[in-house]
């Protein structure tokens, strides 16, 4: 791993930038391929705690990725999926830890979904398809930018739902007459949001690809 | 442990507190695979059935092992192992005693290994009961388990019957697929909330 | 598509031909035509429900067709924005089904609501409950009903705020009972009857309370026939049971609603509510009152007579409708009774509109011939 940064930083830094483009436009877990929405649906009701959980799950796949690539020589093809489970859970179990100790309101806030992240369909697929079969380095760059890319829409409609629900973003109050509507922010709203948010996304790409 | 708290419970734990309509777990199969009833029926069962036994099971190492010994920090990863054995070993089992259950059902056990629902449930038992206020005993986390099965079975029947009928609708392209799915749960969720009051006057 | 048949003229015309290419006539099917169209039936609806509007007028003022007219205005605005520019089919506004949906909404809201949660409801409904599905025929929930509950989630203290009548008592009872009983009870005189009479029912709760108290539930009857004909405080569209049936009975005549589901609803409600009257005896006249009470009070007539019929979102097949109709009065009665909602109709009629494709599977005739389906099309 070391001689690559070293060498190939060119190299490199083109592997970052297609990731990139990969994890958060074409390919984007969330928007496109609506995988692990369940956090991403009750998370999503203010802007902090969308940040939170996406900064999280974007440390646990990075994590989880590095870990599953270190081992991938030795992990037996039968029971691959049961050892990644494990490193998966290993990994979240210390990220709850650790968020625990330094958010302790926002961890109480957030529940039991940062546990939720050990279950999580893009960590397991990104786990599964792409850490097990490619070098560490390449597997930390995947694993942070699929979580870029599960973290930006999910601040994006955190951040429209706390402002559409109560006038507010992050708790400071934008529009003060705003008598807010409730559902937006509740149960409903969750799904509601995300999906008019994918409608949104299908609309743009089939409008750019009628026009190109 | 009343029966009447526990009518309570298994009430808020079906409806009022849905495990997909209100808590969220369970998305990804709601989204795919409600699309005809019996695929839907089929991994309603299933999941009925994993939820309840991980349910005692999951309790008991909480409450019995992992709590006196002050290891609570390991109930991540052994609640994800027992689950993941535990489908393992129900699929064997519906393999062996009936393969014409397994042939209807069994197709849905492996999907249940990275269920939110099922490792959620798990993690809810592990707080206290909403009804009672005090840590879940035993019989309650079966209930809890039994129950959210339950609502989560309903809520996969009833998404597939919405599904049949959206075949016949003329939904605009950029709605058609999982947009239109997910703003009908939202629509599913809203109806949901009459039973959100519910729980007060029993 | 015109009406007109279209006559086909050969290029070559050569005698006899012509003369066969006239009695030729060609036109696309389909070739006998009724004079329904959906823009009549909604029509019909808006017309069914001008008795009920004119009473809400004559006993709140002016601000219950102000409210109306604003929902009317929002619904139909944004139902030709949807179509004009997302979805490309502006000329489908003309089936007027979104003068319907307005109208139905506003009868469930009551006459003192703020115009601007009417016209936010009103985006709701047809903006997120009908026009994603496709517009008229594609949604599964009723949008009236679906943004009624969208109300009651959002704003459930404005949607209970209700005003006097300009004649006549908010709960419908006569000043001397409303005197014996405010001197016992705080907040009769200003809540609806059923809230009242849920009110005074739960405050004293057993017979022996009530005769000790000088109060009867036989003196409930004397709100009875204010309920009957609208002189009670309510929704807009709710009190007067009166109108309410000559509108549905025009529409039953013109063969836009049927009669099961609406008979099916009340028959349930009616039921439910004499067996379980609170009044300790089955026989006593006032257990005969209670239940004509809880179908004149709150939305019921409204929700079963316009709402529930719906011929969108309530099932297709004859057994299907008696079903829904029983479901819904089940479900209405239980979130009466238990739930923590006075008015338990909109809850009911969304839920019930849930299940709907499903019964619709379910109660399919047996076609001729053919062995009754057994559960394998539950479990295949």
């Amino acid at each position: 791993m070391f001689r690559v940064l070293r060498s190939n930083s060119n190299e490199a830094a083109e592997i970052v930038r297609d990731a990139l483009v990969r994890g958060v436009f074409s390919e984007n877990p969330l928007l496109v391929c609506a995988t692990g929405l369940c956090p991403a649906l009750a998370i999503s009701t203010t802007l902090p705690r969308g940040f939170t959980l996406g900064a999280a799950m974007t440390v646990a796949l990075a994590c989880s990725n590095a870990l599953i690539s270190m081992l991938r020589a030795w992990i037996p093809a039968s029971v691959r999926i049961p050892c990644h489970l494990v490193v998966i859970a290993a990994v979240v179990t210390v990220v709850d830890i650790l968020l625990r100790s330094s958010l302790p309101g926002m961890s109480d806030s957030l529940g039991i979904y940062i546990p939720l992240i050990a279950v999580n369909c893009v960590v397991l697929e990104r786990g599964n398809v792409f850490a097990s079969r490619n070098t560490v380095f390449h597997s930390v760059v995947d694993g942070c930018v699929v979580g870029i890319g599960f973290c930006l829409p999910l601040c994006l409609i955190a951040g429209v739902r706390e402002i559409v629900g109560s006038g507010s973003l992050a708790g400071i109050a934008l529009l003060p007459a705003y008598p807010g509507i409730e559902i937006v922010v509740i149960a409903p709203g969750g799904f509601l949001a995300l999906g008019f948010a994918i409608g949104i996304v299908n609309f743009v790409k089939a409008h750019r690809r009628h026009r190109a | 442990m009343n029966i009447t708290e526990l009518f309570e419970l298994s009430l808020a734990a079906a409806l009022a507190n849905n495990i997909v309509l209100s808590r969220f777990l369970g998305i990804c199969p709601t989204l795919g695979v409600a699309k005809k009833l019996p695929g839907a029926t089929g991994m309603g069962l299933a999941v009925t059935l994993i939820m309840s036994v991980a349910a005692i099971i999951t309790w008991s190492l909480n409450v019995l092992v992992l709590v006196p010994a002050g290891l609570t920090y390991f109930r991540l990863l052994v609640f994800v192992l027992v689950i993941a054995a535990l489908v393992q070993a129900a699929e064997i089992a519906v393999l062996y005693f009936s393969p014409r259950l397994y042939r209807s059902l069994g197709v849905y056990l492996p999907m249940i290994t990275t269920n939110c629902a099922i490792l959620g449930l798990t993690l809810v038992n592990a707080d206290a009961n909403p009804v009672t206020g005090a840590p879940f005993t035993s019989v309650e986390a079966f209930v809890n388990g039994l129950a959210s099965g339950a609502g989560f079975l309903l809520v996969l029947v009833l998404m597939a019957g919405i599904r049949e009928k959206l075949e016949t609708a003329d939904v605009p392209k950029a709605l058609a697929g999982t947009p239109i799915t997910l703003i009908s749960a939202g629509l599913m969720a809203m109806a949901f909330l009459a039973f959100a009051g519910m729980g007060a006057s029993w | 598509m015109s009406r007109e048949p279209v006559t086909t003229t050969p290029s070559a015309p050569s005698q006899p031909t012509a003369q066969a290419a006239e009695l030729l006539h060609m036109s696309v099917g389909p070739h006998l035509r009724h004079s329904d169209t959906v823009a009549g039936t909604m029509l019909s609806v808006a017309a069914a429900l001008v008795p009920a509007l004119v009473a809400s007028v004559a006993f709140f003022g002016i601000k219950s067709a102000v409210l109306v007219a604003a929902s009317v205005a929002s619904c139909v605005l944004t139902e030709w924005l949807i179509l004009w520019l997302l979805i490309k089919r502006p000329r489908a506004i003309a089936d007027c089904s979104a003068v319907a949906t307005g109208l139905l909404l506003a009868f469930t809201l009551p006459p003192g609501l703020p115009v601007w949660m009417a016209v936010l409801a009103s985006v709701f409904a047809v903006g997120v409950v009908k026009m994603p599905f496709g517009g008229l025929g594609g949604n599964f929930l009723n949008p009236a009903m679906a943004g009624r509950v969208f109300l009651m989630v959002c704003y459930p203290a404005a949607l209970h705020a209700f005003v006097s009548p300009a004649s006549g008592s908010m709960c419908g009872l006569p000043p001397e009972t409303l005197d014996l009983l405010a001197g016992k009870i705080d907040g009769v005189a200003g809540a609806t009857p059923l809230a009242a009479f849920n009110m005074i029912t739960t405050a004293l709760s057993s017979p022996e309370m009530l005769d000790e108290q000088n109060f009867h539930i036989m003196d409930f009857q004397d709100a009875l026939v204010p309920m009957f004909l609208g002189r009670t405080g309510g929704c807009i569209g709710e009190t007067s049971a009166l109108a309410l049936i000559v509108g549905a009975a025009f529409l039953w005549y013109r063969r836009v609603i049927g009669f099961k589901i609406p008979a099916t609803y009340l028959t349930t409600m009616l039921v439910l509510s004499w067996l379980f009257n609170g009044t300790g005896s089955l026989v006593t006249t006032e257990a005969f009152i209670v239940p004509v009470y809880h179908i004149l009070g709150g939305g019921v007539l409204l929700g079963a007579l316009f709402m529930a019929t719906d011929p969108v979102t309530s099932p297709v097949t004859p057994f299907g409708k008696i079903l829904f109709g029983t479901g819904c009065g089940v479900l209405t009665f239980l979130f009466r009774k238990v739930g923590g909602h006075v008015e338990g109709v909109a809850y009911a009629i969304v839920l019930m509109n849930l299940t709907v494709p499903l019964i619709n599977r379910f109660t399919c005739p047996r076609a001729y011939g053919t062995r009754r389906r057994r559960a394998k099309g539950v479990l295949a």
